[in-house]
């Protein structure tokens, strides 16, 4: 059982590292802006989520206890990250950052008033 | 002889830690990636081409730090670090608000598509640029017409307004 425990462990916290390095490895090659964001929601969210389950089963088999400021963050983070990047699209998206070259559609145009002079590649 | 332990000498012996075998391993591993994933996004802050990739880089190090901190309370073996990822956690959501707020506040970006507020609409108007052409000043009518239809005064338009009636 503790062997279980043990490998259970070590298993969410491998997979939270693994996650947060699939946000950064989407931060380091994507094209876009609206791209890197998709990666990190994502990766970052599922990262932490991970993280903070390991740490609560691990206080709770090492003795120390029942620690509720792990759950607390594990809910407060996947809770506000998902919200954070969405006002950072959007205001990315009304600042007039332009999608990337080969994106197929965009939802929001209809709903802003833009002038694009040329697709800049960012 | 794990990787805290070669650095800080005895002083972080957590010894709950010291009879498993396979999880010191699996956190020396998590340890090397998040300082990866932590150099990774100081890359995206510093050559990230707009505003909002240092914005959610930063933020991603935050996450990262918190990730951090969670592995080494686990290897020093207290549960008093958990709230500092919660300050952490907690911070970095009002900074990704406050943030996106400022991204917003912003009109023109200097090469690429313009965002039009009334002001500007007629500033752009009046422009006798030859670069700007019928096409763009077309664009330019629209929006101007369309932001008239719900225009909402605001104190900096009230401002040059008055200044422009009471200057002579």
């Amino acid at each position: 059982m503790a062997l279980f425990i043990e490998i259970l462990i070590s298993l969410l916290v491998f997979f939270g590292a693994i996650f947060l390095l699939g946000g950064a490895v989407g931060i380091l090659r994507f094209p876009d802006v609206y791209c890197r964001m998709h990666a990190l929601g994502k990766g970052t969210t599922m990262g932490i989520i991970c993280f903070m389950l390991a740490a609560f089963i691990y206080f709770c088999w090492s003795g120390v206890g029942v620690c509720i400021m792990s759950l607390l963050a594990l809910v407060f983070i996947s809770v506000s990250a998902p919200i954070g990047s969405h006002m950072i699209a959007k205001a990315a998206y009304h600042y007039g950052i332009p999608l990337w070259q080969n994106s197929l559609r965009d939802d929001l145009k209809p709903d802003c008033e833009f002038i694009s002079e040329d697709k800049a590649d960012f | 002889m794990s990787l805290l332990q070669t650095l800080f000498g005895e002083a972080t012996v957590n010894p709950f830690l010291q009879n498993l075998r396979i999880l010191p391993v699996f956190l020396d591993i998590a340890m090397v990636i998040c300082s990866f994933n932590l150099l990774s996004f100081l890359y995206r802050v510093i050559k990230g081409p707009a505003m909002a990739d240092r914005a959610i880089a930063m933020d991603s190090c935050g996450v990262t730090v918190m990730s951090l901190i969670v592995i080494y309370s686990i290897r020093q073996g207290t549960s008093l670090y958990m709230s500092c990822a919660m300050v952490i956690a907690v911070l970095g959501f009002i900074g990704m608000v406050g943030l996106s707020k400022y991204i917003q506040g912003g009109n023109i970006v200097a090469s690429g598509n313009i965002v039009l507020n009334r002001e500007e609409a007629e500033d752009l108007q009046n422009l006798q640029d030859p670069k700007v052409t019928e096409e763009l000043q077309k664009k330019a009518a629209e929006a101007r017409q369309k932001a008239a239809a719900n225009y909402i005064p605001t104190a900096r338009h009230q401002r040059k307004n008055r200044k422009r009636h009471h200057k002579k």
